[in-house]
């Protein structure tokens, strides 16, 4: 048994400072709270209570709870205390709810959430938080183990500065051995404090179980009113080691309390004395091994019991054998069963013991915490709860449980024997079979036309109130195809008919919004979409399923020229996903965040984003649109960067993604032709660029088309400008007309016109076209003998292009490089710029006046500046113009 | 307590911390060097300035 003599807490020593920080942190404007981040047993969570216990003596109220990895398995699992029963309810549901609560909780006052361990939040819990925090609804004062990650959405709140962060260091050797004196009560001989301070580096936990080790064995004591340690205080290893050693006196009927903890802390203390007489639990509490605290679940109050360190949990369940841990999960799955079960989320964690102890699962509790990991992009473990499940006679619904979480785990082969196994009863369960088995051939195997196929069998045999979702789904998938017009007129008949449920309308409404955007009519499917947003802002639990709504809005406002309005959306939907914690959408509307900055011109905003989003999908799908688009959209932002590897890693990734590939086939061509130029191959990036032109226009893409027609007039052949000019009479809003306009000014070099579309595409938000633009008014103006008149463009150019983080486009690249400056002209206008005159420059570079002259004259005409403050604006913005 | 002194006795850290700051070193620099993230650099350099600030107003600790 461990020894009992210095039970009682330490003092908190030498964190004064550390304490005053976060009181400043905390009031800090805008602030969402701080993060703890330390190594184990530096003294994170002892500074969190002290931080704690001031914060409610002035006034604040104080929700804590500290996350486990047990806890953490189930979603929200370790902020179960703070929130309504929640395995009814969907993820989104949930935090809506908890949202309301706690603002209701907390009425006028301030209220801070504390999580001890937030690296071991699940992701739905992290998305809790960051929705508290950034709706001001509550502070947060979380801990987290230095070097483990952090979940995405507390990574953001640390990223955006809004979240304050203490690295807590160890104690130094002299605040040791204050801490010493004091919770020892004494003085300590120089060595003993000597060898301590050596041992512990400072790390309070160690020191303390040092001090436990050498009291337990009577080394250390204190004699003669001096504490000393007789021998050496030896404690191989770090605090784990020391635990360990601290451990071992345990009686069995103590360890294996102490173990069930390690397994599935925190337990509730009516559970744990299932599995323990009383009196154990009461020794475990004395020797300081387990913490009781109580939490208010709706109105009751509960005991639960700890480990008092994290520490604790891992030493002991790097003792365990596979068969202890077999035989103990077990025994607790059997004393929760007995346990009236009270938390929502019990059962799930009920089935997750039983199924890795092996044991025969509940059929409904472990399809209900199927579903419940499936929505929160849990796929491994929604498949093996499922799998038992349908072990367990669940039957269909379990069957297509398993289904989908397979496809989640791209085991799209096995998704489909599952299915093909499952006998589905009654109309519904056809149409849900379907509906799976189609979604699996489509996005799992990449079989589109068999999709298809299984959609219109399922069909045929079905009555109409059980048919909507088929029909929005086929709808969707019709779309992809190419087939424009059948897949706007089975939205537009499904949203003409009666009865048609709310989420299958909304579908419809996304699908038929998207044929428009495509198909040149942006404005009217901005009026059409919008009443999808409307109902969808109603139904916010929708939104995982009917994103397609939102995709096309977007597509709608970049394709009606209003980037920034489109910018906006992928931001605000981007924000909803990462709360909602929707995986895989979150990945996909992380990419078009960044398919908005490349618009604007920001290919390296646009890249990590990019880079993120498209490995999100990954994780989730083997190919598609989504994957297909994203990596598109990579690689042109690689080229544009002048990165020709990552471009062309990034289009085989698109070409190998590719489903259907009436339409997906011309968007690879048209980000294939961008990585061509970037590789030098104008002649085959121009082919490229009107061969995705000709895809898109026999798909009926006509928006796509002129944007595909418009690229290859960048990269250098204006042979569409016809063509464009038709479009650009039959496309709605100010894009395509301007496109166009864009390509026939450059055909007949017109300076002027060229000004002019610079500015229009400027005002729409598409920043480096707009740049290109004016560097190709200023090439205009220069050809026709005006110099004059192309300083003006010129510098208007060098803004702009400032703007778009060194994005390279052909344009701008053809325009600054037979401009180039030598080195000396460009440190002679450096000089210049500052302000220095030609006679100062002349003494300092050891050059005569009027070579200095003559140096800065050809920087003057190479750059179409004609004073040196332009000469600044145009240093200040074009980074690469030297030979 | 002279500074250097001061400096010695604090953990290790915070006196590289503060050291890397006065011979300029940025903070994407320091983070690099500390292994920490860039953000947790203000907070680090306040307190290991807090932390010295208490050392030099300490006096003189007699070995025994």
């Amino acid at each position: 048994m461990p020894s009992t003599a210095s039970r009682s807490p330490w003092p908190l020593v030498g964190r004064h400072e550390e304490l005053a920080l976060l009181a400043r942190e905390l009031e800090r404007p805008a602030s969402c709270g701080v993060i703890i981040a330390g190594a184990p047993g530096v003294g994170k969570t002892r500074l969190r209570g002290e931080a704690l216990a001031r914060l409610r003596r002035d006034g604040w109220l104080i929700r804590e709870v500290t996350a486990t990895e047990a806890a953490a398995t189930i979603p929200f699992g370790p902020l179960a205390p703070l929130l309504p029963e929640a395995l009814s309810m969907s993820p989104l549901d949930v935090l809506r709810h908890s949202v309301r609560e706690l603002r209701h909780e907390r009425g006028n006052g301030r209220l801070v959430v504390s999580v001890d361990d937030a690296h071991l939040l699940d992701a739905a819990s992290s998305a809790l938080l960051h929705q508290l925090a950034s709706t001001q609804t509550a502070s947060l004062l979380l801990t987290a183990r230095s070097g483990e990650t952090l979940p995405d959405p507390l990574v953001g709140l640390r990223k955006e500065g809004a979240i304050g962060w203490i690295e807590l260091q160890p104690l130094s050797r002299t605040e040791v051995e204050a801490l010493l004196g004091q919770a020892l009560d004494g003085h300590l001989d120089a060595r003993t404090r000597h060898e301590l301070s050596r041992l512990s580096q400072g790390n309070a936990l160690f020191l303390h179980e040092l001090v436990e080790i050498g009291l337990g064995s009577g080394a250390l004591a204190e004699r003669d009113g001096v504490w000393r340690w007789d021998g050496e205080p030896v404690a191989a290893g770090g605090p784990l080691e020391a635990i360990q050693q601290r451990l071992r006196p345990l009686s069995a009927p103590q360890r294996e309390a102490a173990e069930a903890l390690a397994l599935a802390e925190p337990l509730p203390l009516d559970v744990l004395e299932r599995l323990a007489a009383p009196a154990v639990i009461r020794e475990l509490e004395a020797a300081g091994v387990i913490s009781t605290s109580t939490v208010t679940e709706r109105y009751r109050r509960r005991w639960q019991v700890r480990l008092a360190h994290p520490l604790y949990a891992e030493a002991l369940r790097g003792g365990l054998t596979p068969l202890r841990r077999r035989e103990l999960l077990g025994r607790l799955g059997d004393a929760l069963e007995a346990t009236p079960l009270r938390r929502g989320d019990d059962p799930s964690r009920l089935a997750m013991i039983r199924l890795e102890a092996g044991q025969p699962v509940h059929a409904e509790s472990a399809l209900a915490a199927a579903r419940w990991m499936l929505g929160s992009g849990r796929f491994d473990t929604a498949a093996a709860l499922a799998r038992a499940a349908v072990d367990s006679g669940a039957g269909f619904p379990a069957e297509v449980a398993l289904s989908r979480a397979m496809t989640g785990m791209r085991r799209p082969e096995e998704a489909q024997a599952v299915l093909e196994g499952a006998r589905p009863v009654g109309a519904a369960q056809v149409a849900e079979l379907a509906l799976t088995s189609a979604q699996n051939l489509y996005h799992g195997l990449g079989r589109s036309d068999r999709a298809l196929e299984v959609l219109s069998e399922a069909l045929d045999r079905l009555p109409e109130d059980a048919a909507s979702e088929l029909i929005v789904t086929r709808a969707l998938f019709e779309l992809s195809a190419g087939r424009l017009g059948t897949a706007e007129s089975l939205s537009t008949a499904l949203l003409e008919s009666a009865g048609v449920p709310l989420a299958a309308q909304i579908g419809a409404i996304g699908v038929r919004g998207l044929a428009l955007a495509l198909s040149g009519r942006p404005l009217q499917a901005v009026i059409a979409l919008d009443t999808g947003v409307e109902l969808l802002r109603d139904s916010p639990e929708l939104l995982g399923t009917r994103s397609t709504l939102l995709t096309g809005r977007w597509m709608a406002l970049c394709l009606a020229g209003r980037i920034p309005e489109a910018a906006r959306l992928a931001a605000e939907v981007h924000d909803r996903l990462v709360e909602a914690s929707l995986e895989p959408l979150r990945g996909y509307w992380t990419g078009l965040v960044g398919w908005a900055a490349l618009l604007s011109g920001r290919s390296r905003t646009a890249r990590s984003w990019l880079e993120e989003g498209a490995s999100i999908c990954h994780r989730y799908m083997a190919g598609g649109g989504h994957v297909v688009t994203l990596e598109g959209v990579l690689a042109q932002a690689a080229s544009l960067r002048g990165d020709v590897r990552r471009a062309e890693t990034a289009l085989a990734a698109a070409h190998a993604a590719v489903v259907a590939p009436p339409t997906e086939v011309p968007w690879v061509d048209l980000c294939e032709a961008w990585v061509l130029w970037a590789q030098g191959e104008t002649t085959r990036a121009v082919e490229a660029a009107l061969r995705a032109a000709t895809g898109w226009r026999e798909a009926g893409f006509s928006s796509l088309e002129a944007w595909g027609l418009h690229d290859a007039a960048r990269l250098g052949d204006l042979v569409g400008v016809e063509r464009l000019e038709v479009l650009a009479g039959c496309c709605e809003g100010d894009l395509i007309p301007a496109l166009a306009a864009h390509v026939r000014a450059l055909a007949d070099a017109d300076g002027p016109g060229l000004e002019r579309i610079s500015l229009e595409l400027e005002r729409m938000g598409l920043t480096l076209l707009a740049a290109e633009a004016a560097t190709e008014a200023a090439e205009a103006y220069r050809k026709a003998g005006m110099p004059n008149r192309a300083r003006v463009p010129m510098l208007r150019s060098a803004a702009l292009t400032a703007d778009c983080e060194q994005s390279r486009s052909p344009s701008i690249a053809r325009a600054a490089t037979p401009r180039a400056l030598t080195h000396r002209e460009l440190q002679v206008a450096q000089m210049a710029s500052g302000g220095a005159s030609s006679a100062d420059l002349a003494a300092r570079l050891g050059l005569s006046v009027r070579t200095v002259e003559n140096h800065l004259q050809q920087a003057y005409s190479k750059l179409g500046v004609s004073s040196r403050a332009q000469l600044a604006v145009v240093l200040a913005t074009v980074p690469d113009h030297v030979e | 307590m002279n500074r250097e002194l001061a400096l010695s006795e604090l953990t290790p850290a915070y006196a590289e911390a503060l050291r890397l700051r006065d011979q300029g070193v940025g903070h994407a620099a320091i983070a690099a060097r500390l292994q920490l993230p860039v953000e947790a650099v203000p907070n680090l350099l306040e307190l290991a300035q807090a932390k010295l600030d208490t050392m030099l107003a300490m006096p003189e600790v007699e070995a025994d």
